[in-house]
């Protein structure tokens, strides 16, 4: 190690190194010293280079209460973008006449609901063990948590917590998966991969140009159909058009993210749909995204699954999807300060088409 | 005060001549620029090129072409800025702009630009020129961020540091590769070099940003802000109080709408004080967060200039040396 005042650095190859980023604490002179991971210095090559932390003195450390450290560090308040779906994948199932049950209803929204937790903690975890979130990089303004780098909870904490919301998601889908084995073990194991295989090794989708595709079937079509499956006992080409819908929307998301990171990416070998197509494509993905979900909620219209309520929350949503658009594709570069407001915004539309058609199904 | 290094680094230094002849076929650009962007400044540039050179043994003369480019380039880039941030007074003097117009300032910061790729265009090493070429793209790129984010409070961490990256580091970080560069270095010592040029540009940037909220200073108070930037201090600000985002909101919308009625009205642009959103105790807190990661910045150029000197086997002792470690450690003190 070597250090000055309160920064140490610490060689990306030293074996304490796993253990400093997981517990959050460094040992020096005999005492415990809460470490903040600040800047990574890489080298040419893969592995080498140094992470400097800063040391801070726990007892000094102004900390928030525990409820709400924990609800920052598990991205409690982006459940909703979960939640919300399943609303109206129920609201569909009920006007098409499915019979359900009230405990797979229950077990299938809060499994859900656990895999949603963990897939955020371990993908979390993961990008702090990468030193991808540093406070450089990632401000509250910025998106991210900050849970784990102002020292609110440890990675290990963190990781544990990940691991026993899959766990518990898996149990609790266990009971559905035995009254469809042959749809719902498949779709299980597939929710199972996205959530421990997104970003955790030696899986990695969301380093290996595969994050998009997983997040697409995950909380779209694989959610809608899976979820139907759960309560309802069947299925059908309306539900799976609504998630195709969501899909698209969760996408968006997962897009805005990328194009911000696409130089980060880029210079750190990671691969995403924007790093494969290029950046002036991959604006050009925004629009096509939200095109396609509408153009599903058109399909359905037309084909007679959805009512007009539907189309016209869709309607609704086009000149915000087209001014969020509109500032994407202004954006001269992923450094751009207009990439900024895009990816709270796709955020807050995800929100806003599952709130709208959730409603909308009612109406219908 | 800062040491020079070596007797022969600061003789050298203080015998390169950054005023033009004032002989081409328009001498008025040389006079300009002679009286402006060229006059003063810490010559930070010229003299890293000169300081790495000494410590790898590279014969001075040798890089003086290479000190004097980069320091055209920057004042060309101050130039060019005057112009795009509309202002009046740079080192208590006037502007091009301001004395002449907008256009003959761009001129002469392109006639600057020439004039530096000329100094190296015989250079031995073609890299170099390409280096130089690469960072003048930069330069420009970051400025374009840069204008593209004027009045646009929701800026993250990411842009502020890439356009630092750009606009400050890429042509510090081309300066300290200069000599490594001559003494045909190897790829990974030539890319520490870089990153330590980059490190030393990011945090001098990071402290200017601190420096742009002291009252007393050289230019007034706020100034980004005034022009609609926000900077690290800002973004801390807004990061650190819920509801400041609306103040500062407010407080760049006035700027602009003084500054639209100053300038149809005909008389210079000078803000009048405004009332400012924060606490004192508020600013200070988002001031010393910019402040703890300018240190860590620091930390990491400090890093790898041992980490060379060990690697090159350099004498620690040396003046040159020591006089870099030097430069790294006063710049989270620099005042001004």
């Amino acid at each position: 190690m070597n250090n000055s005042d309160a920064l140490i650095s610490i060689a990306m190859d030293s074996p304490d190194l796993t253990a400093i980023l997981i517990s959050g604490r460094v040992i020096r002179d005999q005492r415990i010293f809460l470490a903040f991971p600040q800047e990574v210095i890489s080298e040419a090559h893969e592995g080498s280079g140094k992470i400097i932390f800063r040391l801070a003195d726990p007892a000094q450390c102004a900390h928030p209460s525990i409820l709400k450290r924990w609800w920052h560090a598990v991205r409690a308040g982006g459940l909703s973008a979960t939640v919300l779906p399943l609303f109206s994948f129920f609201v569909f199932g009920i006007q098409s006449g499915w019979g359900w049950s009230l405990p797979f209803l229950f077990t299938s929204v809060l499994g859900v609901v656990a895999l949603h937790l963990s897939v955020h903690a371990l993908s979390d975890v993961e990008d702090h063990l990468r030193c991808v979130d540093i406070p450089m990089r990632r401000s509250k303004r910025g998106g991210g948590t900050g849970a784990l780098q102002q020292g609110w909870v440890s990675a290990g904490e963190l990781r544990r917590w990940g691991y026993g919301m899959a766990c518990f998601g898996v149990v609790l889908g266990i009971p559905a998966v035995l009254r469809e084995p042959l749809i719902l073990s498949w779709v299980g194991l597939g929710g199972l991969l996205a959530v421990l295989g997104y970003s955790g090794r030696p899986v990695g989708l969301k380093y290996r140009g595969l994050g998009d595709v997983a997040i697409f079937l995950a909380l779209g079509p694989g959610l809608a159909v899976g979820f139907c499956w759960a309560v309802f006992g069947t299925s059908g080409l309306g539900v799976l058009e609504l998630g195709v819908y969501f899909g698209m929307a969760a996408s968006a998301v997962h897009h805005a993210g990328n194009l911000q990171d696409f130089e980060q990416d880029l210079s750190r070998g990671v691969s995403t749909l924007a790093t494969v197509i290029g950046f002036r494509n991959a604006k050009l993905l925004m629009p096509a995204l939200y095109l396609l979900a509408n153009v599903s909620v058109a399909w359905g219209v037309w084909q007679g699954w959805f009512t007009g309520w539907v189309a016209v929350a869709a309607l609704v949503l086009i000149p915000f999807q087209w001014r969020l658009c509109a500032r994407a594709l202004q954006a001269s570069g992923p450094a751009s300060a207009l990439l900024e407001s895009v990816r709270p915004a796709t955020v807050a539309l995800q929100l806003g088409m599952a709130a709208l058609m959730g409603i909308a199904l009612l109406l219908g | 005060m800062i040491s020079l290094g070596s007797v022969s680094v600061r003789q050298a230094l203080g015998g390169l001549e950054f005023q033009l002849p004032e002989r081409s076929s328009v001498p008025e650009i040389e006079i300009l620029l002679n009286r402006s962007v060229l006059l003063g400044g810490k010559r930070l540039r010229p003299l890293l090129t000169f300081l790495i050179a000494d410590c790898l043994e590279i014969p001075l003369e040798k890089v003086a072409p290479f000190a004097r480019a980069a320091e055209f380039t920057h004042a060309a880039t101050l130039a060019h800025d005057d112009v795009i941030d509309e202002a009046r007074l740079r080192r208590h003097r006037a502007t091009i702009n301001a004395r002449a117009s907008n256009s003959r300032a761009v001129l002469a910061g392109d006639f600057l630009l020439a004039k530096a790729l000329k100094e190296i265009s015989s250079a031995e090493k073609p890299e170099l020129v390409a280096g130089l070429a690469s960072v003048l793209e930069e330069l420009v790129s970051g400025e374009w961020l840069q204008l593209e984010a004027r009045g646009i409070t929701h800026v993250g961490l990411r842009h502020l540091e890439e356009v630092a990256r750009k606009k400050t580091a890429s042509l510090i970080s081309w300066c300290c590769t200069v000599a490594p560069v001559l003494r045909g270095c190897e790829p990974g010592t030539l890319r520490r070099f870089s990153m330590m040029g980059e490190y030393i540009g990011i945090a001098f940037q990071m402290i200017d940003d601190v420096i742009d909220y002291q009252q007393g200073g050289e230019k007034p108070f706020a100034q980004d802000l005034r022009e609609g930037l926000v900077n690290l201090v800002t973004h801390h600000l807004m990061d650190q109080n819920p509801g400041m985002d609306s103040e500062i909101e407010r407080v760049v919308a006035e700027f602009r709408a003084e500054e639209a009625m100053l300038e149809s009205a005909g008389s210079p642009a000078s803000a009048p004080v405004t009332r400012w959103p924060w606490s004192s105790e508020q600013l200070e807190r988002a001031r010393e967060t910019v402040r703890q990661a300018g240190n860590s910045k620091i930390f990491a150029a400090r890093e790898l200039w041992a980490e060379l000197v060990r690697e090159l086997r350099l004498d620690e002792k040396a003046p040159s040396v020591r006089a870099i470690f030097e430069i790294i450690e006063k710049i989270p003190k620099r005042t001004a």
